[in-house]
């Protein structure tokens, strides 16, 4: 079998019931999860607050005991502690200890993941590099920003060259700058055919770096998709902008003498600053309602057929389940 | 079995530094090195052998300032990982759980051990400036602490392991010091038939579930010339290491089960 048909991580049938006390009601906080990432590949892993992502991470690092089902890793029983050596983890909100610097938590961290002792220093100095935080080694954790954590956080799931990362929300504290860098970073590895599982709330961030995502909502995988086939899957949508001052209210009012209200699925109407965007999920409702502008000698700023985003489904998807 | 030594090292290191860089030790150094100046004061106005009492309240002082503070620094050691939630990122590495509390214990009993030596150099300083020579049973004395602190350090472990409060973990683990310090009085209640039927059986498990310190403590038989046994060092060790090891097999199955989220 090709390494890039191999499972980096198999879940299968993930359900993790929170254990209460007497006092206190357990709940399903994961239901019958199951996914693969294969070797090689950038896996998304999106959610809402509370939907059950940072559980399922725990589960896979073998953190949480789940309830029911099995986790795989490079075909290896998650619970089995050396398979750890091969993954790298950056945790939702990273807290290290503060009495150490930079250099000397790193150094903790490859001494862990059993990095040869004689290859530890040049380890730990490439790991700062790629971070860009070789010239803070000596800084006390306690010293740094939110920002510069996150880059300590990514150096320590580096270091020792794991196969597969899982990176909680990575982007979390990092200013623009340091995330061009994480996102560099992320084609790095990516070339080096190493397997990325990223959780995050950024869909555009997803949407850039994975070939591949999830979307949970309350404890439930919905939708696995192939983010380069995205397009197929979300309804495309037909977008006319009209500037406030060039008639919005009397356009307004002829789509809905034609189309009947808002709301009423035919349109959607929404203002961004100075203009309205309204968008037709129909082709031929936004080319009669841009041929009766046309006629009001309405002045219409922009006319384009946009294709959903990763975004639109994620919120369609959450939205379903809600209702 | 080399990876799992240098995991735990690397722990146990990790948590030495915290403590080297943490205040609080210096701050009981300092306060230990005044009540063993204070005691000083105590032998000049007692009659009698000014440096017997001051040997007896210095050694008194080291036992209790050290076993202070690994109780004081050692219930919190687990409770701030797991409120700080630093352990998930440890725990996610192919690190064992036993490895990780087995690394606590030990860098939390090493900087018990380097406490204790700079207050037992201070003492021995102070002695020798009174005296004049260097009574080298102190030494024996110094080292029946150390045994003494390596049970106190198992059970902070074992009690971290089952009990989430730091003050009840500090509280338990404090009174199993005294208890074995006082197992004499257990003893008292039997012979003299204080506590008759069930209550002896349980006062008879209490004697010998709890560590025997009083056994192990011989700061009393050095200062006051109480021949020992040349075999009680050796014993003193081999219960010691037994009895830590037994409460750490204990704290590791019980933290094994633990969810740490």
């Amino acid at each position: 079998m090709s390494e890039h048909n191999r499972n980096a991580l198999e879940v299968s049938g993930l359900s993790y019931r929170y254990r209460g006390n007497w006092l206190q009601d357990s709940g399903l906080i994961l239901n019958d999860v199951s996914f693969s990432v294969r070797e090689g590949e950038s896996f998304g892993f999106l959610g809402h607050n509370g939907a059950g992502k940072t559980t399922t991470i725990k589960a896979i690092l073998g953190l949480t005991r789940p309830t029911t089902g099995s986790i795989t890793l490079f075909g290896r029983d998650n619970r089995d502690p050396d398979v750890r050596k091969l993954i790298g983890y950056v945790p939702e909100q990273p807290y290290f200890y503060d009495h150490l610097t930079v250099r000397e938590t790193v150094t903790l961290f490859a001494h862990l993941a059993g990095v040869p002792q004689d290859q530890v220093s040049s380890s730990v100095t490439t790991a700062l590099d790629a971070v860009h935080l070789l010239p803070r080694g000596k800084s006390p954790l306690r010293s740094l920003s939110k920002g510069l954590t996150q880059r300590v956080a990514m150096a320590q799931a580096i270091v020792g060259d794991p196969k597969l990362l899982i990176l909680d929300e990575p982007f979390s504290g990092l200013d623009p700058l340091g995330r061009k860098e994480f996102k560099d970073l992320f084609f790095e590895l990516r070339q080096r055919e190493k397997t990325l599982v990223i959780s995050s709330h950024i869909l555009e961030d997803i949407e850039f770096l994975c070939s591949r995502a999830s979307i949970m909502v309350r404890g439930e995988i919905r939708a696995l998709l192939d983010l380069s086939q995205l397009h197929d899957n979300v309804d495309r949508c037909y977008e006319i902008t009209v500037e406030q001052s060039s008639g919005d209210e009397a356009f307004r009012r002829l789509c809905e003498q034609r189309f009947g209200g808002v709301g009423e699925s035919t349109f959607r109407c929404s203002t961004q600053g100075s203009s309205c965007r309204y968008e037709f999920s129909e082709r031929s409702h936004a080319e009669e309602a841009l041929a009766l502008a046309l006629q009001e000698q309405i002045s219409i700023s922009l006319y384009r057929a946009s294709h959903g985003s990763l975004e639109d489904l994620f919120v369609k998807l959450v939205q379903e389940k809600a209702s | 079995m080399t990876e799992s030594f240098r995991r735990v090292r690397a722990i146990s290191k990790s948590t030495f530094r915290e403590s080297i860089r943490s205040k609080v030790l210096y701050a009981v150094v300092l306060f230990a090195v005044l009540v063993i100046a204070v005691s000083g004061i105590f032998g000049s106005v007692t009659i009698g052998d000014q440096v017997r009492v001051m040997k007896d309240f210095g050694l008194f002082s080291l036992s209790l300032f050290s076993v202070l503070y690994c109780v004081i620094s050692g219930s919190t050691l687990l409770h701030k990982e797991l409120a700080k939630k630093t352990i998930l990122t440890i725990l996610a590495r192919p690190v064992r759980r036993w490895e990780f509390l087995a690394g606590k214990f030990f860098g939390m009993f090493f900087t018990a051990v380097v406490l204790l030596l700079l207050m037992a150099t201070g003492l021995s300083i102070f002695l020798y400036l009174f005296e004049g020579s260097f009574d080298q049973r102190m030494l024996l004395a110094y080292y029946h602490i150390g045994l003494e602190l390596l049970i106190v350090c198992a059970a902070v472990i074992f009690f971290s392991s089952i009990v989430v409060t730091p003050m009840l973990i500090g509280l338990f683990s404090f009174g199993i010091f005294l208890a074995g310090r006082s197992l004499d009085l257990l003893l008292y209640f039997l012979d003299e038939e204080i506590v008759v039927g069930f209550g002896a059986t349980v006062i008879q498990a209490m004697y010998w579930s709890l560590p025997h310190l009083n056994s192990i403590h011989v700061s009393d038989a050095l200062v006051y010339d109480v021949p020992l046994s040349e075999l009680h060092t050796v014993w003193g060790t081999v219960y010691s290491v037994t009895y830590s090891l037994f409460l750490f097999l204990i704290a590791q199955k019980l933290f094994q089960r633990r969810e740490v989220s």
